[in-house]
């Protein structure tokens, strides 16, 4: 296929590859793991080699979507799992540095499961590379590694702040989460469903027409990885979610509060995301990652939980 | 309550105003189970709660653990279930009125000391993470309610789904599941924490962390728990004559290795 030729044939993606291979097997051992290499799975430090690691029984033959950074030298990847007999998708980051994976940082998203009871999920879509999110770019139209750490940052900024003026997204992007394409849509999901308004329009206008105000913050960002040359940049961050708070008016997306673990992957080109592609679950309100010493490198991690009106809410980009 | 006042919802640290206390609408009339050590400054108990009401809220149940220190509440820990046990559609009855036995002062001749409470929560989280009922000091008519439902001696199973795979099991004892049954889903049963003990009441109340590591790949069972989660739990003992006479517990699953940042 066209799209797996595209697959970023570097080490760091070979690293990738290596990883879903051995997992069902519960192979670890096989991974070139340096002394010390910290693991954790949805934010958990484990020991290596326990979560997903004893219970996945397949791994799907490509993946949805992967980033090499060969800068930071880390890759991040996301594809489909089986694991007692039902799918589940894994996100991988892997750190390497002198052949050696220093860091591997895990994201199963579980559907339906006793911890996160969240379904959204298409299973097939994400069990081949997302069409043309690998493409390289014109080397006229590339952006820099900060333009497309700044696109990132404008899009979290103005779906958390209700801005779409922060966020540089061509008209006809497309975001798909979990495998479920959630803007631009002309019929709902699950196919056969009726087609609610809010996931016909496109990402800007959603922010406009206030479907994001249930998002009170996206943080905790980390991450950033970035492919100049493909116009990629991945990014992993919690969306805070406050629930029906006192005083809220209108419709609440969510009844109780819940933080939403996200990896999102940006596709920018010419200054505008035009692709977005995201792997997201629930967990409980104010969950970190266990790699908070890295994700305060950037972005704001003390403002983000405090029940602000959403008025007064933080300056995006910093506390007020 | 004070600005040094620390405070965690579901094992995360929050401010405080924020989670349950920006969306709570209402509280039942009772709750459930309070246990307390006034030396220590501590209370706990849990009940039900109503959030984003009243119209389309939600019921959901809490527990709360409170710490004083001078006059000021200097730890504020709760743990918030929002999803009905058991497959139900409704938290049960139970859960709106204060649970029986619990509150009443055991006879001295009976009472154990804060050692022997702790021995006899041990035995019985031993017991239960090493499938071996030997280590159980249970009394053979010792009801356990979790989450509001008695888990077991309950041959009918009254407040369960019919369809539930281990309905059969009810019926039995605490110790009699564990030699029929046995509990090989629950791997381990870590960071116990005897929150609070009193022994007038023979109650210990202890926080621990049920590892449930999912269906292993070359396991000889199989788990009813399928993908891997860490159940925090809050279980609260009535013990006399050194016989556990009485559990009462409240729990919900989080990810697999989770702590409660305490």
């Amino acid at each position: 296929m066209e799209n797996e030729a595209q697959q970023p044939e570097t080490g760091l993606g070979r690293c990738a590859d290596r990883y879903f291979e051995v997992l069902a097997a519960g192979e670890h051992a096989l991974l070139p793991v340096a002394p010390g290499a910290v693991f954790t799975e949805n934010g958990q430090v484990l020991p290596l080699g326990r979560g997903l690691w004893r219970t996945a029984t397949g791994v799907g033959t490509s993946r949805a979507v992967t980033v090499a950074d060969e800068e930071s030298g880390e890759v991040a990847s996301w594809g489909m799992v089986r694991e007692a007999g039902r799918d589940a998708i894994l996100g991988v980051r892997l750190k390497v540095a002198a052949e050696l994976i220093t860091e591997i940082e895990t994201f199963v998203v579980r559907i339906n499961d006793m911890v996160s009871g969240f379904g959204l999920l298409d299973a097939e879509r994400l069990a081949r590379p997302a069409p043309g999110l690998l493409d390289l770019l014109d080397e006229a139209e590339r952006p820099t590694r900060d333009e497309l750490c700044r696109a990132a940052d404008g899009y979290l900024d103005g779906v958390s702040g209700d801005n779409a003026d922060l966020i540089p997204v061509a008209d006809d992007c497309v975001r798909v989460e979990n495998g479920v394409q959630t803007v631009l849509r002309t019929e709902g999901w699950p196919p056969g469903t009726e087609l609610p308004p809010r996931q016909a329009i496109g990402v800007a206008r959603q922010v406009r027409e206030g479907l994001t105000r249930h998002i009170w913050a996206a943080r905790d960002r980390g991450m950033y990885l970035t492919d100049p040359a493909r116009g990629l940049v991945m990014v992993r961050f919690f969306f805070d979610h406050p629930g029906k708070v006192h005083g809220w008016q209108g419709r609440a997306a969510f009844i109780a509060p819940n933080s939403m673990p996200a990896w999102e992957v940006f596709k920018v080109r010419g200054g505008l995301i035009r692709h977005i592609e995201a792997i997201i679950s629930i967990f409980p309100y104010g969950t970190r990652w266990g790699w908070l010493w890295r994700s305060r490198k950037r972005g704001c991690v003390n403002c983000s939980t405090r029940t602000t009106p959403p008025s007064q809410r933080a300056t995006p980009g910093g506390c007020p | 309550m004070s600005a040094d006042t620390r405070f965690t919802e579901n094992g995360q640290e929050l401010a405080i105003g924020t989670g349950l206390w920006a969306t709570a609408t209402g509280t039942a009339e009772n709750r459930a189970v309070t246990v307390a050590d006034t030396a220590a400054g501590q209370v706990a108990g849990w009940g039900m709660i109503t959030e984003g009401g009243p119209d389309s809220g939600n019921e959901a149940l809490l527990g709360v653990r409170l710490r004083t220190t001078g006059k000021a509440i200097s730890e504020a820990e709760t743990l918030v279930i929002r999803r009905a046990p058991f497959g139900r559609s409704t938290f049960p009855e139970g859960l709106y009125k204060p649970s029986p036995v619990m509150p009443d002062l055991i006879d001295p001749r009976e009472r154990g000391t804060t050692e022997g409470l702790i021995a006899a929560a041990n035995g019985y989280l031993d017991g239960v993470s090493r499938d071996d009922a030997d280590l159980i000091p249970a009394a053979d008519d010792c009801l356990r309610i979790e989450n509001g439902l008695q888990t077991v001696l309950n041959p009918d199973g009254a407040g369960f789904p019919p369809d539930l795979s281990f309905v059969e099991g009810l019926r039995l004892g605490v110790r009699d599941q564990i030699r029929t049954l046995a509990f090989r889903y629950i791997e381990d049963i870590r960071d116990r924490d005897f929150l609070i003990i009193d022994v007038e009441r023979g109650l210990v109340l202890v926080r621990c962390f049920f590892d449930h590591p999912g269906q292993l790949r070359d396991a000889d069972f199989v788990s009813p728990i399928p993908a891997p989660n860490s159940m925090m739990i809050w279980e609260l003992f009535k013990v006399s004559g050194g016989w556990i006479r009485r559990i009462e517990a409240i729990g919900a699953a989080f990810p697999y290795g989770m702590r409660a940042s305490w």
